[in-house]
């Protein structure tokens, strides 16, 4: 589904190229033509700053003496270049964001062979040992290394006399690009059985296609900004896909497929209660959110481990009883 | 259907071509690659890798149907404006006709993913995940009564009387190299319980006990020094 998301995506972005050059070419000529006469210093001011800009560039050198004066002629294509440059900010924004490291230890000591190093090594130990319970066979693609960072206190930040409170609010196992980042907390000998599920559940967007799905949404802008909707910069249209159409169709459903991945990993079980301690009665979320409810991923994982529960208990390797105990278990909840 | 799935084995390589049974496969093959162009490559490469992961195959089923829906709506298009869409057709690859067999290829590949789903319907490829059973699950061997009957001793005996002196030779000599033949695993290890890959069941989270409760945090606590204590090299 990622794939016809993308090209979903990639059609809004084109078609936003498509009215940005319409916005300039049509719309804003249109607009000073109908401005009362009251605002007509507006319309001057406006066609004022737009010569200034297109005479800026042909400040630039190796520019084409005659390329200001096509865009002095045709306003749709400044407004291509524009919607265009806006869009190479976002992506430096995103490899900037995604190479900054410095903030980032590596898993030393002496990585590989050092302690974090080995914890996570044992834990794809297990995983690969837990995925041989099933045909045909599930190929587990671990990263090749991982980095670890230690959460900063939280700080009071003041800015031209306003204080706010500046909180680390990364999580403590996530992605940047194709990086593997995880809390030094986490890595503690105390925290295996935290880190284990949560290990199993992110390897899951490693082993499937949603971290180049995650890079190129990164491309686009998080949400509505008021500077596109007035300057005509259509970069609203992808925007629109990517914050309402990719959560609800897409990554619902991958958390629930990162879920019972992990159980294949061998982890369902650990994971089912580390839900079951997170989870609130009163559960809400936005509609657009991206995340299935609480209750929707344990009740997955219930099914999971009742119906392998009920295969062994088949098979004669797990007490009649236990899975007894289980289908009771589901019975209450349902 | 069996000449989709033939067709499908060879495509993938999973079959030799057997020449003179595959030869009546040759001519609808020739013909359906005139008229369509790499459409087939382009169904079975779609099959194949929705086929491919077995634990994420859904996800890609429901892509492939979005495109199918999406490819199949487009044709309105290409059939209501023909006319005004021939325009944009690069004459470089000849006139927009009927008789161009590179505008029926492009015609055809919006095809694929529907004709994928068609596929996958008539010959399924996709395979469910199913649970298999451990070797440390397996329950171990129990002697039948008819073992536990005849003795080792008394059937050793009962060899000895029959067998020839320079048969009875050969297998003490057969016995005494099994004998010298040690498990390489350490003895703990040999005699130690299989440990299931498992995590406990859910069932024991709910019926919590003070025992389970201290066997299970005994078990953590020694867990947590291995992680802490060891390395991988010092386990394996």
């Amino acid at each position: 589904m990622g794939r016809f998301l993308t090209v979903c995506t990639l059609v809004a972005d084109v078609l936003g190229l498509g009215a940005s050059y319409s916005l300039g070419a049509f719309f804003f000529p249109w607009l000073g033509k109908i401005l009362p006469d009251w605002l007509l210093w507006l319309r001057s001011f406006c066609s004022y700053l737009y010569d200034e800009l297109v005479h800026l560039i042909a400040l630039i050198p190796h520019i084409p003496q005659t390329f200001p004066v096509t865009l002095a002629r045709h306003p749709g294509l400044t407004w291509c270049i524009f919607h265009l440059m806006v869009h190479l900010w976002y992506v430096a924004r995103h490899f900037s964001q995604r190479y900054h490291e410095t903030d980032l230890a590596k898993p030393r000591p002496g990585a590989p062979g050092g302690r974090r190093w080995e914890t996570v090594q044992r834990r794809y130990l297990d995983y690969r040992e837990a995925l041989g319970r099933f045909r045909p066979a599930i190929t587990l693609k671990t990263p090749p290394t991982f980095r670890f960072f230690t959460r900063k206190p939280e700080r009071q930040k003041v800015w031209f006399g306003f204080k706010t409170l500046v909180v680390d609010a990364r999580g403590e196992l996530e992605w940047r690009g194709h990086l593997l980042i995880i809390g030094q907390a986490l890595l503690a000998p105390d925290r295996q059985q935290d880190l284990a599920p949560g290990l199993a559940h992110q390897l899951a967007y490693y082993n499937s296609d949603d971290l180049w799905y995650r890079a190129f949404l990164d491309c686009y802008p998080d949400s509505f900004s008021l500077f596109q909707l007035i300057s005509g910069v259509c970069l609203w249209l992808p925007t629109l896909v990517k914050t309402l159409v990719w959560p609800v169709v897409y990554w619902r459903k991958r958390i629930l497929a990162a879920d019972r991945f992990a159980f294949y990993c061998g982890q369902g079980y650990a994971l089912y209660q580390q839900l079951r301690s997170q989870g609130n009665e009163a559960e809400w979320r936005p509609f657009w959110s991206p995340e299935p409810l609480c209750s929707e991923r344990v009740e997955q994982l219930e099914a999971l481990l009742g119906s392998e529960l009920a295969w062994k208990e088949k098979q004669g390797i797990a007490p009649a009883q236990q899975a007894a105990q289980a289908s009771v278990v589901q019975v209450q909840r349902q | 259907m069996n000449f989709l799935r033939r067709l499908h084995d060879l495509y993938r390589g999973d079959v030799d071509p057997d020449w003179p049974s595959d030869l009546r496969y040759i001519l609808p093959v020739v013909i359906f690659v005139i008229l369509t162009g790499p459409l087939i490559i382009w169904v079975y490469a779609m099959q194949d890798w929705c086929a491919g992961s077995s634990w994420d195959s859904e996800d890609r089923w429901q892509g492939t149907r979005a495109f199918a829906v999406t490819f199949l709506l487009g044709y309105l298009p290409l059939i209501l404006f023909r006319g005004d869409l021939a325009q944009f057709w690069p004459h470089v690859f000849g006139a927009p006709g009927w008789h161009n067999p590179l505008l029926w290829w492009c015609w055809c590949v919006p095809l694929a993913p529907a004709l994928a789903l068609l596929s996958e319907r008539l010959d399924p490829r996709t395979k469910p995940l199913e649970r298999i059973l451990l070797p440390s699950e397996l329950p171990p061997p129990q002697p039948t009564p008819a073992q536990e009957k005849s003795s080792p001793v008394r059937t050793a005996r009962r060899k000895k009387s029959t067998a020839k002196p320079n048969e009875n030779r050969v297998e003490t000599s057969a016995a005494r190299q099994r004998k010298k033949a040690r498990d390489p695993r350490p003895g703990e290890q040999v005699w130690a319980p299989p440990q299931l890959v498992l995590p406990q069941s859910p069932s024991e989270g709910v019926s919590k006990s003070s025992s389970d409760s201290s066997v299970r945090s005994a078990r953590q606590a020694k867990k947590d020094e291995r992680d802490e204590g060891e390395s991988l090299k010092d386990i394996f």
